[in-house]
């Protein structure tokens, strides 16, 4: 049944409505309004500082909203109803454990807390994760990137519908990477939905069916992220040296803005126009037609040109 | 119920729990070993006291009280231990994000606190008393009295009652951590605490018997710790609580000490 309230009576696996958080005199979050939809993986983006970790904070509380609202799984989350969190799993930040204690028995205590994990479950999720032959050993002895796949399986050890991960893929392996990846996806396979947080845009850009990009304490960018690729696409072509100037006032007439000429990389030289990469077969046709013919055409865009295009507003002014 | 197993896993893991409990029976072991050691030289007046601690079966009393004496440094350490280490792992932070209430959590958590204390002071009976005879076969002195079981009543009661004083010595440092998030702070603070009592207990001497660790003490009852009878015949110090004003003062410390960490740590801000 959907819940009404923050999502507008549409139920989505998380959202929140003009949260805001300051430390001191320092706003964290400003507003921010979330809607992550169910069974997708959300890419959550923004540079240092914008205020992803207190977001992520809030919405496991750690920490208390000075205003605002939020609502997990369809129902409404504060601090003084901490159960919408038993269908959510989380690791935020480092993954912290009992040192003296084993894998195994980590989870154990861990899954006596909260939502109740049905028998068996510590050792399917340590054999999911591929820590089941390490399971006896001290949680001191592990490293970094076994330290994370702990995390990993803490997180999933109530099979929650909803995960909350904060840089999941720090201290893993290639090989752990790649696991990780396939893990959100058959997780989201199964319906549940992954909330993202990461600083590596290639990997969010491979798993994410959303993204939404904070900055300065507010949602700046939200939307499906092929729709955003394609929004902040480009064109790039190589054409005659002497024939730069007319290109440059076609792709601008294509475009409708300015166009860059590349100076540096592999791409020196080259003109580049922010056109829907869905337009380089026009872009090619409008040159030819105007007896310029390009040697080589390019077009594509990666959520980076999407991440520093988003981000490079300037922030509020402060008083 | 799954919690309180959890809690007491961890308790049992942890080599705190085991290091305290050996620190404090090497200390006792130590004081009855040398008293018995060198007891052939000392004057008859201190050879005559000396001995009272080797005579069963008051020599049970004496082990208990020798332990409670030094237990109250332990009982606030493994207490601040306890809460303490919860901030310095961060772990508390992952049972906040399960969705753990976190007052019921440090609830659960003191209540396996409490019954490692009791496990603990039985142990540290048991084998103070093996050390006691052990001490009175190296004075040269009979053990005939430890098979005695008139003693087992009134030792019964007494070490319930000194658990209930331990209790609050372990929840005041698991309060101090709680509050200052660190485990050092609660054992500091703890024992600060109980020395700044003992000096207060000189200077304010109307409400000296209603602070916290001489109320327990009162629990405990003077005639348990060793000195005692001196103690409280001693005009400087205040006379102590009668036993059921101080089994009530005390447990309105162990509930407000409680009260203190639930609050502050349901208030805190986890952003470590």
């Amino acid at each position: 049944m959907a819940a009404a309230g923050v999502t507008g009576g549409q139920e989505h696996a998380l959202a929140t409505r003009a949260l805001t958080k300051r430390y001191g005199r320092h706003p964290a979050l400003q507003g921010l309004d979330l809607a992550v939809p169910r069974g997708v993986v959300y890419g959550f983006l923004g540079p240092n500082g914008a205020g992803k970790t207190t977001t992520m904070r809030l919405l496991v509380g750690l920490i208390r909203p000075d205003s605002g609202s939020m609502e997990v799984l369809g129902r409404p989350y504060h601090s003084r109803d901490r159960r919408p969190l038993h269908d959510v799993g989380a690791l935020i930040e480092t993954p912290t454990f009992y040192p003296y204690l084993s894998g195994r028995d980590n989870l154990r205590v861990f899954a006596a807390a909260g939502a109740a994990a049905t028998s068996g479950r510590v050792e399917q999720v340590l054999e999911f994760v591929g820590l089941r032959q390490r399971g006896r050993d001290k949680f001191k002895t592990y490293s970094l990137g076994m330290k994370q796949r702990l995390g990993i399986a803490l997180a999933l050890l109530n099979d929650p519908q909803l995960l909350l991960l904060d840089e999941p893929a720090n201290g893993l392996d290639p090989a752990g990477i790649v696991a990780m990846r396939e893990t959100l996806r058959y997780l989201t396979s199964r319906g549940k939905t992954v909330f993202l947080s990461s600083h590596i845009l290639p990997e969010v850009e491979q798993l994410a069916d959303v993204v939404g990009i904070i900055n300065h304490g507010r949602l700046v960018r939200e939307g499906r992220l092929a729709d955003l690729l394609e929004e902040l696409g480009n064109v790039q072509v190589r054409v005659p040296a002497e024939d730069l100037g007319r290109a440059g006032e076609i792709l601008q007439g294509l475009a409708g803005r300015a166009v860059d000429t590349m100076t540096t990389g592999p791409y020196a030289g080259w003109l580049r126009a922010r056109v829907p990469p869905s337009r380089a077969g026009e872009v090619n046709r409008a040159l030819a037609e105007a007896g310029i013919y390009a040697s080589a055409l390019t077009a594509g865009s990666d959520l980076e040109t999407v991440f520093l295009t988003a981000t490079q507003s300037p922030g509020p002014t402060r008083p | 119920m799954r919690l309180f197993r959890a809690e007491t896993l961890k308790l049992r893991r942890r080599m705190a729990t085991y290091v305290i409990l050996v620190v404090l029976l090497v200390v006792v072991a130590l004081l009855y070993l040398l008293t018995a050691a060198t007891m052939s030289a000392t004057d008859p007046v201190s050879r005559t006291v000396a001995m009272q601690l080797f005579r069963f079966p008051n020599a049970y009393l004496y082990v208990l009280g020798f332990i409670v004496g030094l237990g109250t440094l332990f009982a606030v350490t493994f207490g601040a231990v306890t809460a303490g280490a919860e901030w310095s792992w961060g772990t508390l932070k992952v049972v906040v994000t399960r969705g753990e209430s976190r007052t019921r959590y440090l609830l659960v958590k003191f209540a396996a606190v409490a019954v490692f204390l009791a496990i603990g002071l039985l142990i540290a009976m048991v084998v103070g008393a093996l050390l006691a005879m052990l001490a009175a076969r190296i004075a040269g002195t009979s053990t005939a009295g430890a098979g005695d079981t008139s003693i087992l009543r009134p030792l019964a009661e007494r070490l319930l009652r000194s658990w209930y004083a331990l209790l609050e010595y372990a929840a005041i440092g698991f309060a101090i951590s709680a509050v200052f998030r660190s485990q050092i702070a609660g054992i500091v603070g703890g024992i600060a605490l109980s020395v700044f009592e003992t000096i207060g207990a000189l200077l304010v001497r109307t409400i000296a018997p209603y602070l916290p660790f001489r109320a327990a003490s009162a629990v405990i009852g003077q005639d348990l710790e060793p000195g005692g009878a001196a103690a409280s015949a001693n005009p400087f110090l205040p006379q102590p609580l009668d036993l059921p004003v101080a089994v009530l003062v005390t447990a309105l410390y162990i509930v407000a000490a409680l009260v203190v960490a639930s609050v502050v740590t349901e208030r805190a801000e986890i952003t470590g």
